[in-house]
């Protein structure tokens, strides 16, 4: 068998390893370490080689895909993941979004266009800081590596971290930065309030509960948690009390 | 972006796909072993909606007089004071013969949104150190709060100088806005509103999230970089498992406090500017009259030692004492080599 025939039954082997693992029964937590693992080898690995072949390098300090955000998952927090525009959605979000309100409402207002229009403004304007953070920190990367021209693949690794935080850090407390941050927040939590509305009005149509009715209910049990807390709190200080006073003779 | 490294045919993909196989070797055997956290015996003595007040069991030591309790951040779990027996300040703190108590505040749900930082000072804290103070037959405990805990911890000494005989405050934040606070940054011009959930809570997620993006490269990539330190090393593999269970463990927060607390502290400073009201009860640190050690990280990302250092300030000179620690946010009080460190201080504080 030749080295190359070896090498590509290696990855099979390995490949359906990380596969029986990732399907057995060991606990949930550990398969996502795996992954994290794997995906984490798969990027230092291409970023060795695109050092060495000398391929552009801004794309490896792009903040969503570092925060996870490259991949659709149903478990993202989607206000969050709005900060780093998810799978470049600042070029399809409007689509994507306007179907979804279409679909709640036909006569989508056209106050709802506007906020929907400052939401993408604010989301490209984000975009935007994270190029200026990938350029960034390639310059410094490259200024690391200004004399160290054979540098071991750890120290590049390290350069590459070093190069990563420090860009983010200088523009993420710029004031530009934090007032887009803030937008990017604002617009999308007006988006949700409208559509929060817009599910109150059909969760009357239908007679069910509205969350003013619901909110009255779990503030009347926090009262209560509270007032039998401090109730029972009163009555165990007196028992203990009491078991402390000598017993008087009958 | 990065293309699979199972299908790469480098010599560095190579390597790097051996330590992989030796790693799933590791994770197999790890996942039979389960590492659990939290292990050290206790009893609950106090149950209050999710809240667990726990007692732990003394050892066969010589036993202090004054019981301490450890008041946790509502960020995380307070588990990470005991995540394995050579890294829990639980433990530690019972070999040296202190009675030891804990606040377990558990995962607050959709009925807890109007739970407000009132309820969590003047009343879980107040009707905990009521029973611990009750339980242990003293008049006065020691408080150890840890973070936002020690936030807490600050605010009810103030509020309730009658029961504390000495605090302890560990990586806490006094000044929101000191320099390199990104948090306080990032959040000050916020509308708090827009951070509620459906459930009317802050997600847990949105929060690991937004901790894990100050800094982005470090947190999400590079600690996943060192295989190789964790092959053949099973204890080390275990803690690296232990760390990440507690990471990504985080309880959504209750709406009314978490709001409360970044409008009064990191977007107004009212802590430090001595303008906080909680309930209808002002707080002023100089109430403070028992005595305080402050203890912070050197290298602390999320609580700078500007943030920390400033209750020198606020805190009767012949009451405070300080002491520097070297570390991160969560390395202060994990790692063995800094916990000594901080024995010692708190054993010469405490008697």
């Amino acid at each position: 068998m030749n080295d190359k025939s070896q090498a590509a039954d290696n990855n099979d082997d390995v490949f359906a390893r990380f596969s029986a693992l990732i399907d057995s029964n060991i606990p949930e937590e550990y398969k996502q370490l795996l992954k994290s693992f794997q995906q984490q080898g798969a990027f230092y690995t291409q970023l060795i080689q695109s050092i060495a072949s000398n391929k552009e390098l801004t794309s490896f300090w792009d903040i969503p895909s570092t925060l996870g955000f490259a991949k659709p998952s149903d478990k993202q927090n989607s206000l969050f993941s709005s900060f780093f525009d998810i799978n470049g959605c600042s070029q399809q979000s409007k689509q994507g979004l306007e179907n979804q309100f279409s679909s709640f409402l036909n006569d989508f207002s056209t106050d709802t266009q506007t906020e929907l229009q400052s939401f993408q403004t604010a989301l490209q304007q984000m975009s935007e800081f994270h190029i200026q953070i990938s350029q960034l920190a390639l310059t410094k990367f490259n200024a690391l590596n200004e004399h160290n021209a054979d540098a071991p693949d750890e120290v590049l690794c390290q350069h590459w971290l070093s190069a990563g935080e420090s860009a983010f850090s200088n523009i993420s407390q710029q004031p530009d930065y934090i007032e887009t941050q803030r937008q990017l927040f604002e617009s999308m939590g007006k988006l949700q309030a409208t559509r929060e509305q817009l599910t109150e009005h059909y969760t009357s149509l239908l007679g069910l509960p509205s969350s003013h009715e619901i909110n009255t209910l779990t503030k009347a049990l926090h009262a209560l948690r509270l007032e039998f807390a401090e109730y029972r709190e009163q009555t165990d200080a007196q028992w203990d009390t009491l078991k402390k006073q000598p017993k008087q003779p009958r | 972006m990065a293309s699979d490294p199972l299908s790469n045919n480098t010599v560095n993909n190579h390597l790097w796909q051996d330590d992989f196989v030796l790693f799933m070797d590791a994770i197999e055997s790890s996942s039979k072993r389960n590492p659990s956290v939290g292990t050290t015996p206790k009893d609950c003595l106090y149950k209050e909606n999710k809240l667990h007040l726990y007692c732990y069991k003394p050892l066969d030591v010589v036993q202090k007089d004054t019981p301490i309790l450890i008041v946790y951040a509502l960020v995380n779990r307070p588990y990470i004071t005991d995540l394995e027996p050579n890294r829990s300040l639980v433990l530690t703190l019972l070999k040296q013969g202190y009675p030891v108590y804990l606040i377990d505040w558990g995962y607050p749900d959709s009925s807890d949104s109007h739970t407000s930082l009132n309820d969590y000072i003047n009343g879980y804290i107040q009707r905990c150190v009521k029973r611990v103070s009750r339980h242990a037959k003293v008049k006065k405990i020691d408080l150890l709060g840890i973070c936002q805990g020690g936030v807490f911890s600050l605010c009810y000494s103030a509020l309730h100088p009658e029961h504390i005989r000495k605090l302890v405050t560990l990586v806490t934040p006094v000044d929101f806005h000191s320099e390199g606070n990104i948090l306080s940054l990032w959040t000050k011009s916020m509308d708090t509103e827009l951070l509620i959930n459906k459930a009317k809570n802050i997600s847990g997620e949105l929060i690991n999230t937004l901790f894990k993006s100050m800094k982005p490269f470090q947190l999400n990539r590079e600690k996943y970089r060192h295989l190789s330190q964790l092959i053949n090393q099973p204890k080390q593999l275990d803690t690296f498992l232990r760390m990440e269970k507690w990471l990504n463990d985080s309880p959504d927060l209750a709406g009314t406090a978490a709001t409360e607390f970044v409008q009064k502290f990191y977007q107004k400073n009212q802590l430090h500017k001595g303008s906080l009201t909680i309930g209808d009860k002002h707080i002023k640190l100089d109430d403070i009259s028992c005595p305080v050690l402050n203890l912070y990280a050197d290298n602390d990302h999320i609580v700078p030692p500007s943030s920390t250092t400033v209750l020198k300030h606020h805190i009767r000179k012949a009451l405070y004492q300080e002491k520097k620690l070297r570390g991160g946010h969560i390395g202060v009080f994990t790692s063995p080599r800094t916990q000594k460190v901080v024995m010692k201080a708190l054993t010469q504080y405490l008697g």
